[in-house]
Order: structure tokens, then C-alpha cells, then sequence
């Protein structure tokens, strides 16, 4: 069984996000960029797939920007064989959206013929929590999201599923689009000689045009603004005096 | 304009809280249609049915919906969509793993997590862990929305919408379910909790979480974990508050031995009063803390828990102050809640109630009144007239003999007017949460 596992470029998650001060979006140049932390997750259970000897290809694919070479490189390194950029945007601000990477995926799905597509649960810069589904609809297969296990055997995957009430557990139809979650591994660090080692790996190189998908985007990013800002607060030196600001501030 | 809600249903039950707060939200869009699916789900139906601003509500019963698998229930929110400019949900798991599958059938976007809605097109989401607020307008004809419930007050209830029976729409055969691992807790539930006590890393072990439940419990509060103590397998996955678990806003917010890291701050940033207890004066939680207290926790936690409500009057109604009554006689075990509870038992067991208030016009609002720490608490009070019901006509819902959902603060208020009014002797105050 081929695994696809589709890893998005996003800002470091120990970068202090920067809105720019004229309201059009966030400060992306010069800052550290890194795998997507899920991402990172859905490849080493992939790997770890494979170790186990239930695939026998890992594909790492990306969508936006040629830069996500890089984050494809980090795929490789950790263990993917091989890895495919769909190069869809060239400025670096430009985030392509869920439903275009789904659509795109969908292309590279259809391509490629994978058993199982192994994605994060949401990219930690938009937000969306949206593209494994949206990919899981296109192509018509079964989904199940939000993995801290996944268990496949023969033409079906058993996924436990962390959700509002605790966990869930369902078994999903083969070819199946999971979405991972914090809980299910803990991601491998690459190696310096798989790092050395992963630069010889193939690196496909296709676009959005070629692949004939729009990926001009549905919603119209108005405004990005910074948080309202809390006040600043005070701190006590005991338990009393904490228990009594909170009588005065009426919260107990 | 109309909009599709799809309701929080789970084994056949509505999630109030989460479902009514997404109708606020949604009827600032236009009519408001609800649809519950489950295997039954006409209880829940007619539940949603009562909220103000649904004009109607559709009923799915099929087993294909029992556990809201993805597959079918998408299958049958797009076999609906036609009609609809709107396709909402309360941002829950279940509508997170359902909605951009919906979307993705009609060839639109999601519109994840909405704070806010602008205009029909035009919503606030945040983004990067709540470090940015962006607002972003659909060009697509359906739009197709989940909203985030902590931003939203739950709409009213004492509506009657029309509760229509509907067929399901097929079932895909893609996927099952195999088991729902679910803690059944006491606890007030986490995203509508008045006061959240939440532990990290610094908590330590599975047992020292103790100490967090013990004070919690205390609070009436539910409890939070950060995503190290889930990890470390402190606390179960579903406690996790952040930018990827629950996002909460509560009134009160304690975070005991969380450093604050930018992804934990995202889920509990906007609670209106933070609290923070860690040894670490440096540790960034103190930066959005309105009260911080720079101590172990394991000394902290449980003065904290002790102290709380010792000067208050004491819950057996006595009047006098919690610690000189049942609080040095040891009749008090630790919580508070359930030490009421004991001494208020209810006796009719055809009733899912916790306890009842023998009430009168001298007694009821020192009865309700004794409490503080319940007074954000939503409780639930059926008013059991079994007296005069020209007082039940007069005096609206409460003595309509039905259930209301209100904040036990106004309970008392609403209960101190009924005895002014004169209730008679006979009258039951029953409530639970
Ligand atoms: C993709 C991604 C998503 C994430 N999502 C979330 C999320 O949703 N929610 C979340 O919480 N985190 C999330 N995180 C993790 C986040 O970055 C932090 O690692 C995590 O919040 C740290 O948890 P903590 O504060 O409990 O632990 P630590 O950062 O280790 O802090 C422990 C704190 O406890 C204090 N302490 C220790 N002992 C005591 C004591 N005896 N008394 C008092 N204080 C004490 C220490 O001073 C320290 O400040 C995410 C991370 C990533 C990469």
C-alpha cells in the first residue's frame, strides 16, 4: 500500500506572530518556517507504517509555494520516499486554501492511487481544520479525523478519534483519508545523514495550471487585525489576598 | 435568507448549550432551520424546537445517523442544500469532522471557527493560535459556517418552531462505528462552565491532579488540562484547552502550573477574569493573568480549596458562617456541591433532579441565597406549583411547571419576587444542573 501524506510550510510554532501594522496579514518574510507540527505527526506515522511492513511507499506532497521544498526535504529526511511540490502560489503571503489543496490532492490522489492518505488535523496558521475532509469528499472515500490511533488491516483502518466527549472509535473503508491529532506519536528528529540522504530522494515539481485546478480563493481576506489586548493585571503575595480580589471582582 | 443549523445531537440528546449558542449566531443571518439526525432524535428535535429564532426544525431518524458519521450526515445536509444560503454548526468535533465535507460536495469553502458575523458574507475568524483576527468575505453563493460557541450567549428558549419529519438520505457504507469511550462526570461541562480550574505540567501525576479536581469542585467548575498534562497522561485528551481543544471563556480561570505558551493561551485568552498560580515568576501565563500568585501549587491549590467559602454561610442554611457551623463539626467532606446536596435530598426519584427547596415566603431566599459559589452555575428549576395555579399563570415560565435554564444567581431573584408575591406553602423548588 502507497501512504500519501501531504505536509504544509507554516510559520514556526515558537514564532512570535506578527501582525502587519497596515492590516494586510501577517509578517511572513524572514521569519523561521517549519513543517507543520501535525504534519509532522501524519508523516512519522506513515514511516512508522512502513517500518511495521503494512506500506511500502511513503509519498509526501505539498501545495503552495516553491519554498515548501524544504519542508518536503524535512519529509524526506524523517523517512518519506519520495515527495511531490505542486507549486500553486509565489509569494510567500499567499495561503492557498483548503478546498483548492483539497481539489489539488485530489489530482495527485488520483495520480498516484494511494491505499491511505495520512494528513494533520489542521495547519496551526489558518486554522481551518478542514483540508483531509474536503479531500475525503472530493475523491469520495471514507474520513477519520482527529487520530491518536490508527490501526490498518486488510481493506480497512480502525481509528480511535479524540472528539469533545472523550474518544471515539470507528472502522473506515479502505482507501481512507485520516487526519491526525497530537496523541498519536511522538515525530522522529531526522538524522544528519538521512538530512545528507534526503537531498538525493526524487522531488517531483508540478502546478496548480498543469493540473488545471483554480486555485484563486473563495474567501476575501478584508482585514487581519491584532487581538484586543488583556489588561494588565496584578500579582498577590498570598492565598488570602488572592481570594479576596477575587470576592471583590465577584468571581467566587 | 435562510440557514440550515445542524444541531448537536449525541445518542439521541441535544447539546443545549453548544446548539443554542450557534442559533444566536445564526440567526443574525436569516430564518433558521435546525436539523437533528440520530437514530432517534425527536426528543432533541423537539427540544431545538423551543429555541428562540428557529422557525423550524427537521427530524432525521435513521440508524445510518446514530453516531453522526461523517459520510451520511454530509450526504444529507447536501441532499438539503439547495434552499439554503447559510449551512451552520456550533464548532464542536462533530461538526469540525462533518461541515468542510459538506463544503467540499457543494464546491465551497468552510468558514472555520467564525468569532463573529459581520454581514451574510462577511465573517471573524481568529487565526495563528488567536494572535491575529482576520475577516474574510465569501464569494461563494453557499456559505458554509461553524461558530465558535464561546463567543456567543445561547439563545433563549419559549419558542415553537414546527418540528417536520424528514427521510434519510442513503447511506454511503464508507465507514462504522465501533465504540465511544465517554467519562460520565458531575462536572459542569467544559466550553459552558462559569469557572474552569485548569492544571499543566506542574500538576506533575494523574494523582496529583487531585488537587485540581478537588478545587474545582469547590468552584462548581469544570476542569482543564494544557496539552502537556494531557500528553503525560495527567488528564484525559478532551480536557485539553487551547488551539487545538476546547476553547473556553468562563468567567473565572484558574491555570495552575501552565507556563502559557502561546497555543494554551489561544483556547483560554478571552475568560474574563484569568488566575494564575506558578512557582516560575517568569512564566508567560502572567502576562494575561489578571491575579497571579507566585507559589507551589501543591501549597497554593490547597489553601486555596480550604479557604474558599469559609466566612460564607454555611450551606445547611443555618446562617451562620461555614466555618463555625458544619465546617468545624466535620460534617463537610470537601465539596461543597455535594454537602448541599446531601442536606437538600430529593425524594421523588421519578425526577432527575439533584435536590429540592422546601420553599415559603420566609425561608426561600435565605435557601437560595446561602450559596455564592453556585451563583454563576446554570441550574435547571421546575417550579412545582402545587398550590394556587392562578400564581402559576401569573408569574410565567417558572410556574408554568417547566424547566428554565437561568444562572442560580437569578433563580434566588426570581424566587425572592415569587415569595414577595406570596407563594404558598406548599411550593417545591427543584433544580439540578
Ligand atoms: C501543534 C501544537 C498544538 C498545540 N496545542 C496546544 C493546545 O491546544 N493546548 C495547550 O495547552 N498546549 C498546546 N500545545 C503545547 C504548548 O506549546 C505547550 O507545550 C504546552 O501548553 C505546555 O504545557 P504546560 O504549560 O502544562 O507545560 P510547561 O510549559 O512545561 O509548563 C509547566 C509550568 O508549570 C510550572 N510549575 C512546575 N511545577 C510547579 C509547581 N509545583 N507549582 C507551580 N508551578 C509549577 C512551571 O513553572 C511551568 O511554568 C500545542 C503545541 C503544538 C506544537
Amino acid at each position: 500500500m502507497k501512504v500519501l501524506v501531504p505536509v504544509k510550510r507554516v510559520i514556526d510554532y515558537n514564532v512570535k506572530v506578527r501582525v502587519k501594522a497596515d492590516g494586510g496579514g501577517v509578517d511572513l518574510a524572514n521569519v523561521k518556517m517549519s513543517m507543520n507540527p501535525f504534519d509532522e505527526i501524519a508523516v512519522e506515522e506513515a514511516i512508522r507504517l512502513k517500518e511495521a511492513g503494512k506500506a511500502d511507499e511513503v509519498v509526501a506532497v505539498s501545495v503552495g509555494v516553491k519554498q515548501a521544498q524544504e519542508t518536503l526535504r524535512t519529509a524526506l529526511a524523517m523517512g518519506a520516499d519520495r515527495a511531490i511540490l505542486v507549486v500553486a502560489a509565489d509569494d510567500v503571503h499567499k495561503d492557498i486554501e483548503p478546498l483548492a489543496v483539497a481539489k489539488l490532492l485530489a489530482k495527485v490522489v488520483q495520480e498516484e492511487q494511494p491505499g491511505l492518505v495520512l494528513c494533520g488535523k489542521q495547519a496551526i496558521d489558518n486554522d481551518m481544520n478542514a483540508t483531509g475532509q474536503m479531500l475525503a469528499a472530493l475523491v469520495g472515500w471514507s474520513q477519520a479525523t482527529f487520530a491518536s490511533e490508527v490501526d490498518v488491516k486488510d481493506d480497512k483502518a480502525k481509528v480511535t478519534r479524540e472528539v469533545d466527549g472523550g474518544l471515539q472509535t470507528i472502522e473506515v473503508n479502505l482507501p481512507t483519508v485520516v487526519t491526525v491529532d497530537l496523541r498519536l506519536n511522538e515525530p522522529r528528529y531526522a538524522s544528519l545523514p538521512n538530512i545528507m540522504k534526503a537531498k538525493k530522494k526524487p522531488l517531483d515539481e508540478k502546478t496548480a495550471a498543469g493540473y488545471g485546478v483554480d486555485v484563486a480563493p473563495r474567501l476575501n481576506v478584508i482585514s487581519t487585525a491584532e487581538p484586543a489586548q488583556r489588561a494588565a493585571g496584578i500579582i498577590v503575595s498570598s492565598v488570602d489576598e488572592l481570594l479576596g480580589k477575587l470576592k471583590d471582582a465577584g468571581a467566587v | 435568507m435562510a440557514v440550515l443549523l445542524l444541531a448537536e445531537v449525541n445518542d439521541g440528546a441535544l447539546a443545549m448549550d453548544a446548539t443554542a449558542k450557534a442559533v444566536t449566531a445564526a440567526t443574525a443571518l436569516g430564518d433558521v432551520t435546525v436539523l437533528c439526525a440520530g437514530a432517534t432524535c425527536s426528543e432533541a428535535a423537539a427540544q431545538a424546537a423551543t429555541l428562540f429564532g428557529v422557525a423550524k426544525v427537521l427530524c432525521a431518524e435513521d440508524a445510518i445517523y446514530s453516531k453522526r458519521m461523517a459520510e451520511p450526515v454530509a450526504d444529507l445536509m447536501v441532499s438539503l442544500a439547495g434552499e439554503f444560503e447559510h449551512i451552520v454548526a456550533p464548532a464542536t468535533t462533530d461538526a469540525k469532522n462533518i461541515m468542510p465535507r459538506v463544503a467540499a460536495l457543494l464546491d465551497v469553502m468552510v468558514i472555520s471557527d467564525a468569532t463573529a458575523v459581520v454581514d451574510g458574507a462577511t465573517f471573524e475568524r481568529s487565526i495563528y493560535a488567536g494572535n491575529a483576527i482576520q475577516t474574510v468575505q465569501s464569494s461563494d453563493t453557499t456559505r458554509v459556517v461553524t461558530f465558535r460557541t464561546s463567543t456567543f450567549d445561547a439563545a433563549p428558549t419559549g419558542g415553537s418552531a414546527v418540528v417536520e419529519a424528514i427521510g434519510a438520505a442513503g447511506d454511503p457504507g464508507l465507514s462504522s462505528w465501533v465504540e465511544d469511550k465517554v467519562a460520565a462526570s458531575d462536572r459542569p461541562e467544559l466550553t459552558s462552565a462559569g469557572v474552569v480550574v485548569s492544571g499543566g505540567r506542574g500538576v506533575g501525576s494523574e494523582e496529583d491532579f487531585k488537587i485540581i479536581e478537588a478545587l474545582a469542585d469547590k468552584l462548581n467548575a469544570a476542569v482543564g488540562a494544557s496539552r502537556a498534562a494531557v500528553d503525560s497522561g495527567y488528564a484525559p485528551n478532551d480536557w485539553q484547552v487551547g488551539q487545538t481543544g476546547k476553547v473556553v471563556a468562563p468567567d473565572l480561570y484558574i491555570a495552575c502550573g501552565i507556563s502559557g505558551a502561546i497555543q494554551h493561551l489561544a483556547g483560554m485568552k478571552d475568560s474574563k477574569i484569568i488566575v494564575a498560580i506558578n512557582k516560575d515568576e517568569e512564566a508567560p501565563i502572567f502576562q494575561v493573568a489578571d491575579f497571579g500568585l507566585v507559589a507551589d501549587l501543591f501549597d497554593a491549590v490547597p489553601e486555596l480549596t480550604e479557604k474558599l467559602g469559609r466566612n460564607d454561610p454555611c450551606p445547611c442554611g443555618s446562617l451562620r458562617k461555614f466555618k463555625a457551623c458544619c465546617m468545624s463539626s466535620g460534617k463537610y467532606d470537601g465539596s461543597l456541591r455535594d454537602y448541599f446536596f446531601a442536606s437538600n435530598p430529593c425524594t421523588d426519584s421519578s425526577l432527575s433532579v439533584y435536590g429540592v427547596l422546601k420553599i415559603n415566603k420566609y425561608c426561600l431566599e435565605r435557601s437560595l441565597c446561602v450559596i455564592p459559589s453556585f451563583w454563576n452555575t446554570t441550574v435547571e428549576i421546575l417550579l412545582v406549583n402545587t398550590g394556587s395555579s392562578a400564581l402559576a399563570e401569573k408569574n410565567g415560565p417558572f410556574v408554568k411547571c417547566g424547566f428554565c435554564s437561568v444562572p442560580f444567581s437569578k433563580a434566588a431573584e426570581i424566587a425572592g419576587t415569587l415569595a414577595r408575591a406570596g407563594v404558598p406553602d406548599s411550593c417545591d423548588l427543584l433544580f439540578s444542573y
